[in-house]
């Protein structure tokens, strides 16, 4: 199954995906292009929390001339960076170096603390497609990656769908790829992930309760390229879906 | 633990505040402890934009309830920090507002307390693990927000307080910009939504507190916070 949150005329639907249709709860049927995509996340009684990783492929660690981590480099960032599908990504004027990443989304369906390797896949609600922009020009090395290169508004897109973790035989095996204006840049699969979804559950559940809707972005591999203004650009992950952003500049 | 203090509650119930973000380098002295360290590896300049963190939904911790230290951690430093939650009086539409920032601070759009930030000891800066301060009920929230008058924060009293005793205090005017000013620059790159937080900056002599300690951050005479510390089992 796959879910979104859509804006059709003035008012947020539930919706699955039906031949190339979503079908919104109400039982109606309306095209892609009829509605404006939200996260495909139900809102949460609290802030949701969102786990992001650095450097957790082995050939993206290389291209920016690290040593492969020994423990998980993540960083947390604030609900209110994250658009949808079809929106606009932000970039300010004099940028210049402002990057997508695409990245596999895990989305938690059952509290979760303590958590061991061999059970994490019942803590799974399901998949989306993430692009977890940077802004290089502001990066600094204060509890980097810090937020004015990842925390800011508009720079998460996320979606289209949220796909049912039963949908997904082997997450740990999905080809992805990021074109800019229809141009392959970025190419990877969720296999090279240095810790993958097994052992990111695990080492965050071993001190941090995850709740139903949290997200853990994955991380990104080797191939992001600067983007401008302009640029339409598409991440895919296989069986997941396609998630499409546009570039727009901003003062 | 002393009768004197109510039970802890449950922690399940929803949390009052959505995403909190705390400043570092925003106190004068901790960003002098660094010393000339700033302009050598890793750090190889001092911070120009404010240094942020985040605690996330599963550290918030309501009052009087426990935070259970780590199994291996037998301190945690108790940072006492103002706190700014964003109230808004005129509705705001999520989706429509996060595509900006704000520009301008309404001050009645906002509300103030403190709030106990519990960090396990660490010195580093530059990529911490969030182990060190992502555990979870690590961050107390206050009982009650108050309005925040201009000028408000000016010169005021931070304190925390442990088993009844004040331990350790700082003054918001060793801040090295006011609280306007932090939030001002924050505001730069981070899109506020109702209930957001944004801490201000604590000294780096905050106290370490142990299990069976009783921790309190106050103001004024006002209790804010109480947090319960315990030891989870090995």
């Amino acid at each position: 199954m796959k879910r979104a949150r859509v804006i059709y005329q003035g008012s947020i639907h539930s919706a699955t995906e039906a031949d190339g249709m979503l079908l919104l709860e109400g039982g109606q049927h309306v095209t892609f292009d009829a509605v404006r995509w939200l996260p495909p996340l139900e809102p949460l009684p609290q802030a949701r929390t969102i786990l992001c990783l650095g450097l957790n492929y082995a050939d993206h660690a290389k291209e920016l001339a690290f040593k492969p981590p020994s423990e998980p480099l993540a960083f947390l960032k604030g609900q209110s960076s994250l658009i949808g599908h079809r929106e606009h990504t932000l970039r300010q004027q004099g940028v210049k170096m402002m990057h997508y990443e695409c990245e596999l989304a895990v989305v938690i369906g059952r509290t979760a603390k303590h958590v061991k390797r061999d059970d994490v896949y019942d803590f799974v609600q399901g998949y989306t497609v993430a692009n977890d922009y940077a802004i290089r020009d502001y990066l600094e090395n204060w509890y980097r990656p810090n937020l004015k290169v990842k925390g800011r508004p508009t720079c998460t897109p996320i979606g289209p769908w949220l796909v049912d973790a039963k949908g997904i035989a082997d997450p740990m095996n999905l080809n992805l790829q990021t074109t800019v204006n229809g141009a392959v840049t970025q190419r990877g699969n969720t296999r090279d992930m240095i810790f993958g979804i097994s052992a990111l559950i695990e080492y965050f559940t071993s001190f941090m309760t995850l709740r139903p809707g949290d997200l853990i972005l994955t991380g990104t591999p080797d191939g992001v390229v600067d983007c401008q203004p302009g640029d339409q650009v598409e991440c895919s992950i296989e069986g997941i879906g396609t998630l499409q952003n546009t570039i727009f500049p901003t003062p | 633990m002393s009768s004197l203090f109510p039970a802890p509650l449950s922690t399940t119930m929803p949390s009052t505040v959505e995403t909190v973000y705390g400043s570092l380098m925003h106190h004068r002295a901790e960003l002098e402890a660094q010393g000339e360290s700033v302009n050598a590896p890793p750090y190889n300049a001092p911070p120009q934009a404010p240094v942020l963190y985040i605690k996330p939904a599963n550290t918030h911790g309501i009052f009087a309830t426990e935070l259970s230290l780590p199994a291996g951690e037998r301190q945690i430093h108790a940072r006492t920090c103002v706190g700014l939650i964003y109230k808004p009086n005129e509705h705001v539409d999520g989706v429509e507002y996060a595509q900006s920032a704000i520009k301008n601070i309404v001050n009645s759009d906002w509300q103030v307390a403190l709030l106990c930030d519990f960090t396990l000891p660490h010195s580093s800066f530059y990529r911490p693990p969030l182990r060190f301060n992502a555990h979870d009920g690590s961050l107390a929230l206050p009982q009650a927000w108050n309005a925040w008058l201009r000028n408000g924060l000016d010169n005021t009293l931070i304190e925390t307080w442990v088993n009844g005793a004040c331990v350790h205090s700082y003054s918001s005017a060793d801040w090295l910009c006011s609280a306007e000013e932090q939030l001002q620059a924050v505001s730069e790159f981070i899109a506020w939504e109702t209930s957001d937080v944004l801490m201000l900056g604590c000294p780096p002599d905050a106290p370490l507190v142990k299990a069976g300690d009783i921790v309190e951050a106050r103001m004024n005479g006002q209790i804010f916070t109480r947090t319960v510390i315990t030891q989870e089992a090995q």
